[in-house]
Order: C-alpha cells, then sequence, then structure tokens
C-alpha cells in the first residue's frame, strides 16, 4: 500500500506543477528578453496578456525585473517560492537531494532579488538548476509513486501552458498518452479524454483531473 | 569562566587552525541549502530562520558520559515509576513523600486518565535533560526534565552528517562515537510500544518551531509522516488515511503535540490541529503514544523539586546527578527564604517553558522585586526560585575567527524502549550574547554539536 496523505499527495503534485511551470517561464522569459533587443516589445506585451497582467518597462533590463521578481502571482520569484514551500511541507516524502536542489534554486533567488541589476546570464544559469532537478526525479528509484506524483504535476502544467500561452491542442493532445499512463500507475483507471476543439473546456479538463482522481478513489 | 576541557579539544583546535577558513562557510551554506531551521513567532509574524550554529563541538569525555548516561538512565526510571503511581495507586502521595495539594494543584496532572494502561508501562520513551556544568564543583547538574515533547536532537544530527563531510579530518583523528543511528533507534524505541500496525510521526504543521525536526525524524526513522487530518479513529483504532482512499493501521505514534491540542474531543474543543477521539484508541490499549498523555505533571518546574526523592522512593539509591538548590514557594519556610532573597535568585514560573518566566531577581528594578513578591505571595504554587549558577562558558568561534565565552548548557536525550538508551550525543546550546544566561532556541540561541569521545586519553 503507498502511504502517502491526501495533504502530501497535493504538495507533490505542486512541486511538479511549479517546477515545470518555472521552467517554462523562465525559457520564455529569456525569449522575450531577446525579443526586445530586436524592438518587438508587443511579443512580450502579448505574452503577459494571455496570463491576464499587464507588464509595463522601458527597456529590456526593466523587462526582466519585472518578469522575474516584481510582478504578482507570476513572476519567476513567486512560482520558485510557492515550490518550495510544497517541497517544505512534502519534505519527508522527497528524495534528499530534489529537496536540496529546490531549496538551493529558491536561496539563489532570495539573494538575486536584493541585487540592484537583474542579470539574464543569471537567469540563464537557473535553468541548469531546473534540469538538475529533475534530472534527480528521474534518477531516483526509491520514492516511485512520489516520483509519479509529481510527474504528474508536471505534465498537467505543461499541458496547461501549451493551451494557455500557444493556443496548441495538438501538442497537449500528445501528452495525453503520458498522462494515462502515470494515472494508471497511481491507481486510477478511468481515463483522462479531450475530444473538445474548445480550448477552455480542454484546460477545465485537464485542470480537474487531480481533483477527480482523489475524488473517485475516495 | 570556560571549561576546561578535554586534552583532545586541544587536536581540535590544531586541526581546526589549518583548516582553510571558507570551509567554514562551506558547511554554513550546506545548511541553509538544507534548510536546517528554527521557526519562530516573533511580534505575531511566522519568521522561518536558520538556527545559528558554531563549529567549535562540547567535548564530553568517556567518563563525564558513563556518568551522565547512568545519572540519566536512574533518573528517567525514576521518573516513570512516579508516573505510573501517580496515575495508578499514589503511594508516593500516600506515603507524604510528595504533598498531595503540590500535585493536584498542577494543571498539568490529568485525573481524568488515571488507571489508563499504557502501552509496556513505558510513558517516557524520549526525554531531553537540560544539564548545566557548575564551574562551583565541576559538577554537573540538571536543570529540567523535558519529558513531554523535547526538540531539538534533529539539529545535531544534521550537522553531524554535513560535519562530516566538510571536515573528515576530526572524525578520521579523534575518537568521537559514532550518533547518526539516533533515527534507528528511534524506530525500535517505536516498534516496542507499537500495538500493531505503522509508524506515524504527527506534527502540528508547517508553523511549528520545530517542523524541520519532525519531517526529518519521519523520513529518516521510516515513520509516516502526517498531520491530525490525515488520521482518523473508527472504533477505539486510529487509522492512516491514504490519498488513494484506503486507510492502514497505526499503531505508534510519536506525537510532537502539546496534551492540549492532541485530542479536540477530550482537551481544547477548538484544536485544528490534534486528532478527534485518538485518545480513545490510547485508552482501549490499541495505541503506544509517545510521550504518554499527561507526563506534563513530571516535568512541572516544581515537581522538578521532588525528583531525588523519587529516585530514594522507587528505586531505594542516592540521586547519581544533582538538582541545581530550588525553593518552592509553596512551602513556608522556602517562601520566607525567598522573599528575603530575591535580588539573588532566579524565579522560574512553572507553567513557562522554553526560557520564558524565567526572572533574574539581580537584574529587577525595586518596583519589580515588589510585584514578583506579591505575585508571589498570591499564588506561591506558580513559582519556584533557584540559586544562580555560575556554569561555564564554552568558546564560540565568531566572524572574525576570535575564540569568545558564550554560557552554553546541554540538551542530552534519551530513548526508552526494550531499555533506556542513552544517546551519545546531545544538544549544545549557547547564549548569542556573551554576557547572557539564556541559552534558548526561541530565546535566539545558537547550537553546538556535542562529540562524546569513545576513550579516555
Amino acid at each position: 500500500m503507498i502511504l502517502i496523505s491526501p495533504q502530501t499527495a497535493e504538495h507533490l503534485f505542486w512541486i511538479g506543477r511549479y517546477i515545470q511551470r518555472a521552467e517554462s517561464m523562465t525559457r520564455l522569459v529569456i525569449e522575450a528578453f531577446d525579443k526586445i533587443i530586436d524592438n518587438d516589445p508587443e511579443e512580450s506585451h502579448r505574452f503577459y496578456a494571455k496570463l491576464g497582467v499587464t507588464l509595463n518597462y522601458q527597456n529590456n533590463h526593466e523587462f526582466l525585473r519585472h518578469a522575474v521578481f516584481d510582478l504578482e502571482y507570476v513572476s519567476l520569484l513567486t512560482i520558485v517560492n510557492n515550490a518550495r514551500e510544497n517541497a517544505v511541507l512534502a519534505r519527508a516524502s522527497l528524495p534528499n537531494r530534489m529537496f536540496s536542489r529546490i531549496n538551493g534554486l529558491y536561496l539563489r533567488y532570495q539573494i538575486a532579488k536584493d541585487e540592484p541589476k537583474t542579470s539574464i546570464f543569471w537567469l540563464e544559469s537557473t535553468l541548469e538548476e531546473l534540469d538538475a532537478i529533475w534530472g534527480n526525479l528521474e534518477l531516483n528509484i526509491a520514492h516511485m509513486h512520489e516520483k509519479d506524483l509529481i510527474q504528474l504535476g508536471r505534465i498537467i502544467e505543461k499541458m496547461d501552458l501549451n493551451i494557455r500561452l500557444f493556443d496548441s491542442l495538438e501538442a497537449t493532445a500528445l501528452d495525453v498518452i503520458r498522462l494515462n499512463d502515470l494515472l494508471v500507475k497511481l491507481g486510477q483507471y478511468s481515463k483522462v479524454q479531450l475530444h473538445s476543439s474548445n480550448p477552455l473546456k480542454t484546460l477545465h479538463t485537464i485542470n480537474s483531473v487531480y481533483k477527480t482522481m482523489v475524488a473517485v478513489q475516495e | 569562566m570556560v571549561e576546561s576541557q578535554s586534552p583532545l579539544y586541544d587536536g581540535f583546535k590544531s586541526i581546526l587552525n589549518t583548516i582553510d577558513p571558507d570551509r567554514v562557510k562551506e558547511l554554513l551554506s550546506y545548511m541553509r541549502t538544507e534548510a536546517i531551521n528554527f521557526n519562530l513567532f516573533k511580534n505575531g509574524s511566522f519568521i522561518e530562520r536558520k538556527f545559528p550554529f558554531d563549529i567549535i563541538p562540547r567535548i564530553v569525555s568517556a567518563t563525564e558520559f558513563d556518568y551522565l548516561n547512568r545519572g540519566i538512565q536512574q533518573r528517567m526510571y525514576a521518573i516513570n515509576l512516579f508516573l505510573e503511581d501517580i496515575y495508578s495507586d499514589q503511594k508516593i502521595l500516600k506515603d507524604g513523600i510528595i504533598p498531595s495539594d503540590f500535585v493536584f494543584a498542577s494543571k498539568a496532572f490529568l485525573p481524568e486518565f488515571m488507571n489508563t494502561p499504557v502501552s509496556k508501562n513505558i510513558r517516557i520513551h524520549i526525554s531531553g535533560i537540560d544539564l548545566v556544568k557548575n564551574s562551583v564543583g565541576d559538577a554537573w547538574v540538571v536543570l529540567e526534565d523535558n519529558l513531554r515533547v523535547p526538540s531539538g536532537v534533529s539539529y545535531p544530527l544534521s550537522i553531524r552528517k554535513l560535519t562530516r563531510k566538510v571536515f573528515p579530518e576530526f572524525f578520521e583523528t579523534l575518537p568521537i562515537q559514532k550518533v547518526l543511528d539516533y533515527p534507528q533507534l528511534l524506530k525500535k524505541t517505536m516498534d516496542h510500544v507499537n500495538t500493531g500496525g505503522i509508524n506515524v510521526i504527527l506534527t502540528p504543521g508547517r508553523y511549528n518551531s520545530a517542523f524541520y525536526e519532525h519531517s526529518y525524524l519521519a523520513k529518516e526513522s521510516g515513520a509516516v509522516f502526517a498531520t491530525g487530518d490525515d488520521l482518523v479513529v473508527e472504533n477505539n483504532i486510529l487509522y492512516f488515511k491514504t490519498f488513494q482512499g484506503k486507510r492502514a493501521r497505526v499503531g505508534a505514534v510519536y506525537r510532537r503535540l502539546d496534551d492540549d491540542a492532541l485530542d479536540p474531543k477530550a482537551f481544547h474543543a477548538n484544536s485544528l490541529i490534534g486528532v478527534p477521539n485518538i485518545t480513545k484508541a490510547y485508552r482501549a490499549g490499541n495505541l503506544g503514544l509517545m510521550n504518554s498523555i499527561g507526563n506534563g505533571i513530571a516535568d512541572d518546574k516544581g515537581i522538578y523539586y521532588f525528583v531525588p526523592q523519587m529516585i530514594r522512593y522507587y528505586m531505594g539509591e542516592e540521586p547519581i546527578l544533582q538538582n541545581a538548590p530550588t525553593y518552592l514557594a509553596f512551602f513556608e519556610k522556602d517562601r520566607q527564604y525567598i522573599i528575603q532573597n530575591l535580588r539573588t535568585l532566579v524565579i522560574k514560573d512553572v507553567a513557562e517553558a522554553g526560557g520564558y518566566g524565567v526572572v533574574f531577581g539581580s537584574q529587577l528594578s525595586k518596583s519589580e522585586r515588589e510585584n514578583l513578591k506579591n505575585a508571589i505571595l498570591k499564588e506561591p504554587r506558580r513559582f519556584i526560585a533557584q540559586e544562580v549558577i555560575e556554569f561555564y562558558d564554552i568558546e564560540c568561534r565568531n566572524d572574525l575567527g576570535q575564540l569568545i565565552p558564550h554560557k552554553a548548557d546541554l540538551r542530552m536525550y534519551s530513548l526508552y524502549g526494550e531499555e533506556i538508551v542513552v544517546w551519545p550525543g546531545g544538544l549544545t546550546r549557547y547564549a548569542m550574547d556573551p554576557k547572557s544566561y539564556i541559552v534558548n532556541s526561541s530565546q535566539g540561541g545558537g547550537f553546538k554539536d556535542t562529540w562524546v569521545l569513545k576513550e579516555n586519553r
């Protein structure tokens, strides 16, 4: 029997979501930074508008500062803080090194936020930390069910961002097989099906997967 | 006054002097990455702070540890017998060794748990004994017996793991006892009282000061980590709920919350962190609960006064470890002495813990002393007084690498399973201010590792 409480399971799931969100958003911020250099500021305005956020900036360094530290809810700092908070709460179920990696990333953000200037090189280097977190999870064989719950969060986050930011139902559909494989591993046998061509409905379906899984099992 | 340390201390210092100071920074950096934290509530806010650590250990010789080991074992046997007695026949009261009124006046005595059988008759599974070494007479003195939820063991454990990695030369060169088996000792203790089922560590939650420790001990001992919401009682049996909707029977719980919060059906109805009806499972003999309910009566600061008498009464032996000279305001003669000597004594409120409610008479103004005197006269059961002990300082290394003496105590841990095992390590806490006597972590104190030696050199 898997002895993971509903609360811990939810924290593990959200670690997966927030770490994936941190990775995706970091890549997107780096890309947007590059586009601003080429005098294409509208791209990043459109991008943040999809997240319901208005981002005002005068130059690419100001953009970087806002995106990484200042924005409410969607700044990278907030995302990393949330990942770390879930890791603290689920620490007893996490591989030691994975916790240390997540906490290490959090500490890097805490130090960098007090620096006068935000460096794009610094931000790029955080991707190595994120890679290490995922790599650590892949290598771990002692926490199989914990790993599955984190992977579940990771896939759902990817699917969510594909729809929310890129309107890409095709990319989302590609992940459904992996999602259903994970659900079987976690003891959930009713499969998720994405029939809808409506992005909002699809978004709702995938964001309900975790709650549905827990409700069905209870 | 700085304690004259074991000759090995010189060995330690000579190794330390050859070490690149950057490696100390490296160790502290590891501590931050591992989030070895101690949480505090300050001015109504939650603060997650790192527990200040000093690299210089307390070194305890093999002879000294042998003495402490025997003294603590004796003390724990006697206090466990006291708890068994006080919640059943109360012979010690009937024989007039401890005044009944004194026990019954304590809020920590829970008469509703009289005659409740406990698994294997063990009530103090984990204890944390606070000691200081008196510079007068060079003798160890017990300041407190923490018999409910003593915290702190995870810090010397965590730091030992890191120190071994960063400074292996200390452990290769010096005969230091290993301590990393504490989680296995904890598991054995839990298994011993387990009534059938899994072991669980029950935490009050994220905002508890020792949340890191709860999580650490669960992970390292293999116990399941749970909050009150994860547990449910049905037909007087405790179960752990899994996210898959299944239930696992629980046989032993190491609870890290006080009696008051443990069961909203039995104690405070508004407790959100307890488990409804867990006391029913306990009363029915279906659960090994560590530590037992009602232990607070034995670590009441007033009852502490009677521990030497308990040892003589239950064991027919003279106490190995001494108490600090203590006066009970409850007794007329002691009360007179306290009032006359307020200026030189330390006054403690028996209801407080964690360094709170401790007042040095010498630091009070005239009006404050007058107020304290009136409070003592009004509620004599609430106060004890102790002579100020000039306990030894231990050197701490400041940021400049200088060695500065600070007051330091020692918390030693014992585990009571098949037998009582005194862990050959401990949490040495030091006062952050070199002039202060208050070493408690909740008061800003720091910690050191405690190295118990395998042999005398």
